[in-house]
């Protein structure tokens, strides 16, 4: 991913959205420009738990970028500003095995898409951590594809994580997320906005699944949409009575090419949502949690670094 | 041990009583893959940069031809590398007419963005391909539809919106009057027209209504876009009337899957037919998992609801796959049941890239809808595909194997398909050259060093029961000699293979006499011709040797298993393969150790194992079965591992075969999507140091000139 660097003062002063940004100075993260993609969450005891892409790969270093890494780690923090590595939730070198049922999805070297120069890889791509139904998960993707849940066997973040397997198996892109509506029913969210129910013991989705509406499709709006491409990182949180879909995209702002961290708002999960805001410039694909004082925050990638934001 | 030398000694007598082997005949002029002689190069139909060919008969039955232009089109184009052209910055759209499908006629410029475009058609845009590039602006992947008695241009501006032109002559040259912007987002669209009853010639597999229909109100228009975006229309085609859904797709594998073909569609367009089972079709232009990189095919699925799901069952199960490198095609019909899709290299494995050109399909009256058959007669893949000629041209080889022996000669074989065919013996061609027999007719002699009468428990078996050794019904107690290898170890060949067996008397017969698994067989005389007498018994479903310069013999077998045989070859050292097994941690299956990669990638690739030693490394090649497959190859340090990611050797090398030949060069074989005759084809083979790369010489060819003109 091409990005051009640019200084995160000026991009936070460029926040113009529903919200406030927050003027919360960014903290520099432990493991800077191998994390991208983070998903945050609060536990019980208050520790926040924070995972992401990484390129990591302990076991054939010559094959670790952000394609090919050794699976789901996790760091914790008290302050969201000291991190502390807990370590690998889930190996993906321990996940292959001769029963397909458990093993072999995950045991094998998928093309890239949209990367034909690029040779088979094998990593964990865009993974989060989600505290629904009571209990800790990971949803996570397999080279922007092919998405698999992880339930934490402990009722604790930090895990151990077993797989329930893979899910929402309908080819319509990774970056999997989990959403918990306030009549207790959670939703897989991916892909280019993409959101399908889940059934009740979380083995998958239970019906098929329909596209967010989405004022950047032109319907029912004639407005020209924002000149954006590359939609990727579907997210969906709710605040009160409003949906908000996040996503990331390659944004014309100003005359210029940015990686916007981009919003939009509906009254009901599936739309219509509103024509979409920049909240995070710049913020690429960025996802939301509730922090200890019951606030939103975001967390992000900026120049190669994870941030955590106030919203 | 002791019953097999008991029936090695009764054999002898009982095979003299003189069971009678009855060989099926060869069937006379048989040619499994003539249709190779009529293989053709694909040309593009024109010689201009386009991407996005889109080819429809129009209702005076001449073809319409568009796509999206490049920027250079008119002015430098003729002559120039296409990968130059840039087709993100164009100034409309472009229409050829033809009524041959050989000659094209300009129509010229149907629309101008500089001179007819107004509002967000003039406006500069991300550019989808380089979003942190410089800003374009033009037409991409237009088409051309007759609907509601006229002739209209749908398009997008750089996947930014998606609109509609409207021919205000009823002309499809135009002039063409804006009919709206139909989406403020979005790329590739495409109309279908849902007309009812489907196409009333009934040979049908239809984007839009025909002629006789074409204006009939009631067929409801669609607007399709983007990765399976669709809406109705308003009657008069001035906008949607609905908000957008996504088509819904059939998990493409149960969850118990395993290899991903697919990844997620970037563009799709609907057909309807009025044959066969479901009514829909929808073509898919996706990356596919295949040639160990990212592919753009198109691939075909069916629903019987307009808005899916749309999926693989039935006669599309395993073959979704429409066009290799097609990306976003088009089929079409030519009036005259032929059928045919668009084509334009889409990728960098295709045959070239950025041209026109329409491919022949054959037409699945049952399944009703077009398929890629196997007479094929175009290749769209990079790679000598279309000019090679196989090795021989008789005989339907699979899981090929070919040996360099010190005695001079090169020796093929391999299982041998088709009914009756050679199934009393194992068939063996030698050569002492590697040309082909159709330019050295003496080159490929066949022989069958072994037969079933040579297996003595079966000789006593025929002596009581002569059926036993008759080949000439269509399916004999004992069938195809699969996955036999030719071999030289120990200063001797050997052959490993044996029938298999289809009748349960002769299992029976077999279990009685406590043997277990198929022969190896030694040569009695040191000669590649034998005689040969069986050696040992071994359990195997796709069996190989290795010898390393140490002298020991290594067996490899089905599912990347191997062994360490005992000094004599007379059967695993089952000892010591536990031994190495333990002392690494290698998981074992039977008597074998389950070879590994680094990074615990599965390795279940099934079949074609081979094991060769290039500069002191061990390469180890299998075949992809759930992939694709190709050949590919691991490299260690150590026999046992851990082995590299694979890569692929071999483009559909199928289960295959890797040897050094006389000259020092390495080959390798190849059979898979060419009809099963075998191809044998050169490989570059460079070793770092610190690891091997291998592809076939014509790829690295490929690789090193386009190199150069960067």
């Amino acid at each position: 991913m091409r990005r051009t660097r640019r200084t995160w003062a000026a991009a936070i002063c460029a926040a113009a959205v529903g919200f406030a940004a927050a003027a919360a100075a960014p903290q520099a993260f432990p493991v800077e420009g191998h994390l991208k993609d983070p998903s945050a969450a609060l536990a019980e005891d208050r520790t926040y738990y924070l995972t992401g892409t990484t390129d990591i790969n302990t076991l054939d270093p010559r094959h670790a970028d952000f394609q090919n890494n050794d699976g789901v780690r996790l760091w914790k923090s008290k302050d969201l500003k000291t991190w502390e590595e807990v370590g690998l939730a889930w190996d993906l070198s321990k996940t292959g095995g001769r029963d397909p049922r458990k093993g072999g999805w995950q045991a094998h070297l998928r093309a890239v898409p949209g990367q034909p120069d690029k040779e088979w890889s094998r990593g964990v791509t865009a993974p989060e951590l989600h505290f629904v139904k009571g209990g800790w998960w990971i949803v996570f993707a397999l080279n922007d594809q092919d998405i698999g849940l992880l339930k934490s066997a402990s009722g604790k973040p930090e895990g151990p994580y077993e797989e329930v397997g893979r899910i929402g198996n309908r080819f319509l892109g990774g970056d999997g997320s989990l959403f918990e509506d306030s009549d207790g029913r959670v939703y897989l969210v991916w892909g280019g906005g993409y959101v399908a129910p889940m059934k009740d013991d979380m083995s998958d989705i239970v019906e098929e699944p329909k596209a967010l509406q989405l004022a950047i499709e032109g319907y029912p709006s004639e407005e020209p949409s924002e000149n954006q491409t590359g939609e990727r990182g579907a997210f969906v949180f709710r605040d009160g009575d409003v949906y908000r879909y996040l996503y990331a995209a390659w944004h014309l702002r100003d005359g210029a090419a940015h990686f916007d961290t981009l919003v939009c708002e509906a009254k009901s999960l599936f739309g219509p949502y509103s024509k979409p805001k920049v909240l995070i410039p710049d913020g690429g694909q960025a996802t939301v949690f509730r922090a200890a004082d019951a606030s939103f925050k975001a967390a992000c990638t900026a120049d190669g670094d994870v941030r955590i934001l106030g919203l | 041990m002791k019953t097999i030398r008991f029936a090695l000694l009764l054999g002898v007598p009982l095979a003299a009583l003189g069971a009678e082997l009855k060989p099926a005949p060869r069937p006379e002029n048989y040619a499994p893959a003539a249709y190779l002689r009529d293989r053709v190069e694909l040309r593009p139909i024109l010689d201009e940069p386009l991407r996005h060919t889109y080819v429809m008969r129009g209702p005076d039955g001449a073809f319409y031809l568009t796509g999206t232009v490049a920027s250079t089109q008119k002015s430098e184009a003729r002559g120039q590398r296409s990968e130059a052209a840039d087709f993100q910055n164009n100034d409309g759209i472009w229409l050829w007419r033809s009524t041959d499908l050989k000659t094209w006629q300009p129509l010229g410029q149907v629309w101008s963005i500089e001179r007819q475009g107004a509002g967000w058609q003039k406006e500069k845009n991300l550019n989808p391909e380089d979003p942190a590039g410089p800003l374009v602006r033009g037409v991409t992947a237009p088409e051309i539809h007759f609907l509601k008695g006229t002739w209209w241009l749908c398009y997008s501006m750089n996947g930014h919106g998606t609109g509609l032109l409207k021919s205000a002559s009823g002309k499809p040259e135009g002039p063409y009057e804006d009919a709206g912007r139909m989406t403020a987002g979005g790329a590739n669209a495409s109309m279908f027209e849902d007309f009812d009853p489907p196409s009333p010639g009934g040979l049908g597999l239809r984007r839009e209504a025909t002629t006789a229909q074409a204006g009939a109100a009631g067929a409801a228009v669609y607007w399709v876009w983007g990765p399976g975006r669709i809406a109705r229309m308003k009657d008069d085609l001035s906008g949607l009337a609905e908000a957008p859904r996504q088509l819904t797709f059939e998990a493409r594998f149960p969850l118990t899957g395993r290899m991903p073909k697919l990844h997620f569609p970037e563009s799709v367009s609907l057909l309807k037919t009025d044959a066969g089972r479901r009514r829909y079709f929808l073509i898919v232009e996706s990356g596919s998992c295949r040639l160990g990189g990212y592919t753009r095919d198109s691939h075909i699925f069916e629903s019987d609801s307009l808005f899916g799901p749309f999926g693989t069952e039935g006669d599309l199960k395993n073959s979704d796959l429409l066009l290799e490198h097609g990306a976003q095609s088009t089929v079409f019909e030519d009036g005259a049941g032929r059928w045919y899709a668009t084509f334009y290299g889409a990728d960098n494995k295709a045959v070239w890239r950025d041209r026109p050109a329409i491919v022949s399909m054959d037409y699945d009256r049952g399944g009703g809808r077009p398929v890629r058959g196997r007479g094929r007669r175009e290749f769209t893949e990079r790679g000598p595909w279309a000019t090679m000629p196989p090795l021989i041209e008789d005989v339907a080889v699979n899981d090929e194997q070919m040996l360099n022996a010190p005695d001079g000669g090169y020796y093929f074989t391999g299982s041998m398909f088709g009914d009756a065919f050679r199934k009393h013996g194992l068939s063996v061609w030698k050569s002492k050259t590697l040309e082909p027999r159709s330019v050295q007719p003496e080159n490929w002699q066949e022989f069958t060093p072994v037969t079933v009468a040579d297996i003595p428990f079966l000789a006593a078996l025929a002596a009581k029961d002569p059926t036993v050794f008759d080949f000439t019904p269509r399916r004999p107690k004992l069938g195809t000699w699969w996955n036999a290898e030719i071999h030289y170890l120990k200063g001797n060949f050997w052959i490993v293979g044996g029938p298999s067996i289809n009748d349960k008397a002769t299992q029976e017969a077999m279990d009685q006499a406590g043997l277990k698994g198929r022969p190896l067989w030694r040569s009695k005389t040191g000669r590649a011709e034998g005689p040969y007498e069986i050696h040992a018994w071994l359990s195997y479903s796709c069996p190989s040797f290795f010898e390393d310069d140490d002298g020991k013999v290594y067996f490899l077998e089905g599912v990347s298993q191997m062994a360490l045989m005992k000094d004599d070859l007379s059967g695993v050292d089952e000892a010591a393969t536990a031994a190495i097994g333990n002392a690494r941690g290698i998981k074992s299956y039977g008597y074998w150790n389950r070879l590994a990669t680094t990074e615990n990638l599965v390795m279940d690739y099934d079949i074609g194992n081979c094991m060769v030693k290039i500069g002191g490394k061990y390469v180890f090649f299998s075949c992809n079965c759930i992939g694709g497959y190709d050949y590919q190859y691991f490299v260690a340090d150590d026999i046992w591992g851990h082995y590299s990611r694979p890569r692929v050797a071999m483009p559909h090398g199928g289960h295959s075969f890797v040897m050094k030949d006389k000259e020092g060069a390495w080959r390798c074989l190849q059979w898979a999507s060419m009809g099963m005759v075998p191809f044998l084809h050169e490989l570059h083979v460079e070793d770092t140091g610190d690891d091997v790369i291998i592809m076939p010489k014509w790829e690295y060819e490929h690789r090193k000139a386009a190199a150069g003109r960067r």
